[in-house]
Order: C-alpha cells, then structure tokens, then sequence
C-alpha cells in the first residue's frame, strides 16, 4: 500500500530511553557538513601539517642523512611562540622522540586560533540559532534532559574543533608510520596517538566552551563568530604582551596557546619551565572553559522557563 | 481517566501569581482551553509538560505526576508550540525524523512514520524541502507533524491556527477533529479563537487570573448563553429584580441602565416585560447574548474585569 493511503498509523513499538546526546550531536552536525564555507577553512588549517607531510616525505625520498638534531628546551618553545622547526622533524624520522613535534604543531595551530575560528565558524548557532528559530522547543517538549541538550551541543562543537586538530595529527602519525625506517615505529610510538586524541580534546574543550558561551549570550551566529574570534584575540595579544614586551613569561598564561600547550605538553613527554607550574596550566587550561560552560548550563535553564 | 488533573496548582513570577490554586480536571477527548493574555494558559501547559515547577499543588498527565516523572509526561504527550519551531538546515522530513528520535523511536521507524506522518499533515510532496523555506500554514503543519509523531495518546496544542487563511484553518482543525474522533488522541487545544474551538472541542476550560472561569461542555455553555438577554430598563432596579425572580428569572449583570438578564427554559422574553411591568419601570430595549461560547468568553473575561474594578 503507498504510503499517502496509509493515514494516521498507531505505533506501539519499542521506545529507547537512553541518552539522546549523541543524536543531538549528530543532528547538530550532519546540517552544517553541508556548508562549504567551513569546510574550505578546514583544509586552510591543515597547511602546518601538509607542511611537514611533504618535508617527510621529501627528506625520506633523498635520503639527506640529517639525523639527531636536538630538541630545544620547553622554555624556548614556550617563549618563542609559534614557530616551526623543520630540524625537529627531521630529527624525528632518525628515531628521536617525535612527541614534541605532534605537540607544537597542535599548539602551534591552537595558538593561532584555527580550532576556535573552526567552531566559530560552524557551531556559533548551535545555541544561538537554536533559540532564534524556535527550535530549542523541539528539544525541550520532548524527553530529552538538559544535560542531553547540554551534552550534545558540546559534543557537536568540539567536534569541528577536534577536525582540525586531531584528524591532521592522526594522519601524519599515519604517514610518519607508513615511512619510517623503523619498522616497529607503529607499536612503539602508538602512545602518540593518544596524547594526540588527549590534547586535541583539550583544544576542542577551550574552543567549544567559547563559543557555546557567546552562542548561549547572542543570537545571532554572525555575532557569536565574531564574538569569539575577538575575545580570543584579545586573550592571545594579552598573553604575548605579558610575556614578549613586559617580560613576564608567568603572566603568558592568559594566553589560550600557553595555558592549554602547557595543561597538555605532559602527554608527550614533555617538562614545563620553571616559570610555568602545571597546576597553573590546570587552572586555566580547565578552569576558564568550565566557568564559560558553567555559565553556558545556567543559560539553558533561563532559556526554558522563558521559552 | 481524566487526561489533566491539577490541584490547587500555584506559581508565582515575582510578584504576579500566574496560578492560584488552580484545580481542574480535563477528561479524555477534545477540550478547548481558553483564557485572555495573561490567564494562566502557558503557565499551566508548562507546568504540565514538566518544564515548570510548580509552587505548590499537584498536576497530573494521564495519570503520571508531572514532578515526579516529568520526562515520562513528555514521552506520552505531543506539543505544538504557538511560536515557529525548526531546526535550520533540515527538511521537513528530517525535521520530523529528528522530533521521532527525540521522542525514543528507533532511528528507521521514526524515519519511516516521518513520511507517514508528513503525508496525513497533507506536506507530502513537500518533505525534501527545508522548513525555513516552508509557508506559514506549512510550517503549522510541520510542528503538528512533529507533535504527533511517536503517536502520543495527549496532544497539547497552542494555538494551531495561528496565521493561517480561512482554508488552511480549515484543513488543521479538520486534522485535530480527525486526531480526536478516529485515532482517539486526547486534545487540548489552547486558543484565543473561539470558532476553533467551537469547531472541534465539544468541551471548554476557561481560565481567568490563574483560576477557571467556567468549565463544561460547549452544549452546556451555549445554554447557559441561550436564556441571556441584554435589557436596557429604567425604573427601580430592586423591585425590577424580585419580579424577575418571582418568574424564576435572573438580573446577573448592570452597568447603568443596562442589565444582563438570565431567563429560566423555555426562555420566553415576554417574561421580561411582564417584570418590569410589575415592578412599575419601562423596558427600553431588549437583544439576546450573543448565543454562541463567545458570548460566554466575553462575560467570563468581563465579570473577572467587574470583579478586580
């Protein structure tokens, strides 16, 4: 029978009572796969990484015979910034730890915003347009929990941070491993990978909170988006200013680069300078996106009983 | 089993009592709940839905405590909101999947019963395309569609002929009758229209400042309507309202020279006349009530206005 003559069927199947988180998620994210605009940043993000794939691939094709290079202290890296070193890459294929390197250019690339001008980009509507069209009410009329919304929406905006971050890491761990000379390179650096999905969930975190928070604030996408770029711009040049023209590396922390890089350089095996303690990095790589997502539940809660 | 049971229901916003000891009891079927801005009628669908606290008193949904298991209540209950509702991005289809997944139906048959359902709101041909690009009347339809799609015995519906023209009216409230009379959904159908409601509930609700105002069947109202005279009488209004209840007849309502006046069945307005004759004053004019759950309406909303004066 066409379905158009089938009227109004009783259904008196099963009912799934589990959390609709991740159906949130993926409902928040299938709709914005389609756009194009994200996604042609996205692979503008990746450009650190096709960097380094090609320098791999060339140096293991000529065979250069640049072997050990050291690796310079986390004091510098920490001071210098964001620059890139092709000497640690290549001190990295002749079996030198290669942790740091998957570790710099993560926090290169955070420390330059791609993550967060990522998820502002795709997900400053998740809350925001949620509320503009009404639709925050499909969710609430429903047996759905503010902690499934909540969830849900995080899990969708930290996984376009996640995209820039975790997915080129993991590709070029996949190459360093298809071409390394040493064929156990695979089992033994395994542990990267980890450190990778670890540091790139903390990027992701910062990122999504963010803009969760000024989506939760605004209405409109446009003004999250730039919302989030600015503040974190202004976190970053405050950051840089404590540390470069005031020469107080300490106060460096403000800058989102800094505290996270350090929150999460452990994971790879790397020490912290003296002037940056780890429970610092803890406080305020955790601590600021937990208060903005704090912030950002209280908000849900003011959203239905208004709505 | 009565859909809705609420006891002595109270919440406050601030200073302003929204509910006030608000004790009703809604029975199966298809009943209006009416009220001006600012009666209580959101207030009440929240609290029933479970997304408000009530300060005090109870509130059942088809037999669950809405405090205590509210998330059962919304498993059983469909709503469509008043004010738009979509997700931007999805098409009807999608949208209404996406509500059948929300309720707890399994990915495939909230797919399936999405086109079923899209198909019985009459947007068949138009489910591939996205709902922001959908009419007015569509997009009723679609947060209907999206309402009753996991198939809930209490469909709550806040004003579900909101902007719509006289045919697409037409077509929603020819669903909802259709929902009640056929698939026995229980529906309470929240509007300022009170032709909607007149057209498909054969019970009322009305409510006024967090209380209600009159409850019954429409059949009931109307009747209490059809004796309802407006008189205009010049004399001594006292020894005018003896004469009338020595006929078994009412004076409910003045203002001035003009009094409402409730006549007992068969309702012969001779009646009034011959009372005024005996109580010594002239009757200048006489025009029966508006028979209709307008009349009604206005009088409840009216006396309540009296009342606060």
């Amino acid at each position: 029978m066409p379905v158009f003559e089938q009227g109004y069927r009783p259904y008196s199947g099963p009912v799934k009572r589990s959390s609709r988180a991740l159906a949130i998620a993926w409902e928040s994210i299938r709709p914005r796969m389609r756009w194009w605009v994200w996604v042609v940043f996205a692979m503008f993000c990746f450009w650190p990484w096709f960097v380094f794939a090609a320098v791999t691939f060339i140096t293991l094709s000529v065979q250069t015979g640049i072997t050990r290079v050291p690796v310079p202290p986390p004091a510098d890296i920490f001071r210098g910034g964001s620059e890139i070193r092709p000497e640690s890459l290549l001190g990295m294929m002749s079996g030198q730890n290669p942790a740091h390197v998957f570790w710099e250019t993560l926090n290169d690339a955070f420390a330059m915003g791609y993550p967060v001008y990522i998820t502002a980009i795709a997900a400053a509507g998740l809350l925001a347009a949620d509320r503009r069209t009404g639709a925050i009410q499909i969710y609430l009329a429903r047996p759905v929990s503010r902690r499934d919304y909540f969830v849900g929406k995080l899990a969708a905006a930290a996984f376009f941070g996640l995209l820039v971050t975790a997915l080129p890491a993991c590709l070029y761990w996949l190459e360093c491993a298809l071409l390394s000379e040493d064929r156990m390179y695979a089992l033994e650096k395994s542990w990267i990978l980890l450190s990778i999905a670890g540091a790139a969930a903390a990027y992701a975190l910062w990122s999504s909170a963010l803009v969760l928070f000024w989506s939760s604030l605004l209405a409109r996408p446009a003004l999250v988006g730039i919302a989030s770029t600015i503040s974190y711009i202004v976190l970053l040049t405050l950051g840089t200013v404590f540390r470069t023209a005031m020469d107080r590396p300490e106060f460096g922390i403000v800058s989102p680069g800094v505290a996270v890089g350090g929150l999460v350089a452990p994971l790879f095996g790397l020490e912290l300078p003296e002037w940056l303690p780890w429970t610092h990095c803890l406080a305020a790589g955790l601590g600021l996106p937990a208060l903005l997502l704090w912030v950002v539940h209280r908000r849900l809660r003011a959203v239905e009983v208004v709505t | 089993m009565s859909s809705v049971r609420t006891v002595a229901l109270e919440r406050s916003f601030g200073n302003v009592r929204a509910l006030q000891g608000l004790s009703l009891e809604i029975p199966e079927g298809c009943v209006g709940l009416l009220g001006p801005n600012g009666a209580g009628k959101s207030t009440l669908l929240k609290i029933l839905m479970g997304l408000l606290e009530p300060d005090s008193g109870e509130a059942h949904v088809l037999g669950i405590d809405v405090t205590a298991d509210p998330a059962e209540v919304r498993r059983i209950v469909g709503y469509m909101p008043e004010m738009d509702a979509y997700l931007p991005g999805l098409t009807g289809a999608e949208a209404v999947r996406f509500a059948g997944v929300m309720c707890g139906l399994p990915s495939g048959e909230a797919q399936r019963r999405a086109h079923e359902i899209l198909y019985y709101v009459g947007l068949g041909e138009a489910r591939y395309r996205r709902a922001e690009e959908y009419s007015t009347g569509m997009r009723q339809r679609l947060r209907l569609a999206q309402a009753i799609v996991h198939d809930p015995k209490l469909v709550f519906l806040d004003e579900p002929t909101n902007g719509l023209d006289p045919k697409g009216r037409d077509e929603i409230l020819a669903l909802v009758r259709d929902l009640a009379e056929k698939h026995g959904k229980s529906v309470v159908l929240c509007s300022h229209l009170l032709p909607d409601v007149e057209a498909v509930c054969p019970r009322v609700v009305m409510l006024r400042e967090g209380r209600v105002a009159l409850e019954g069947s429409v059949e009931d109202v109307r009747r209490l309507e059809r004796g309802m005279f407006r008189v205009r009488y010049v004399g001594d209004r006292g020894r005018f309202e003896a004469s009338l209840r020595e006929r078994r007849a009412e004076l409910r309502a003045a203002d001035g020279e003009d009094v409402t006046v409730q006549l007992a069945e068969p309702c012969d307005p001779r009646d009034v006349f011959l009372a005024a004759a005996a109580a010594g004053g002239v009757v200048r004019s006489l025009s029966s009530s508006a028979q209709n759950l307008e009349g009604a309406f206005l009088r409840a909303v009216g006396e309540s206005a009296g009342e606060a004066r």
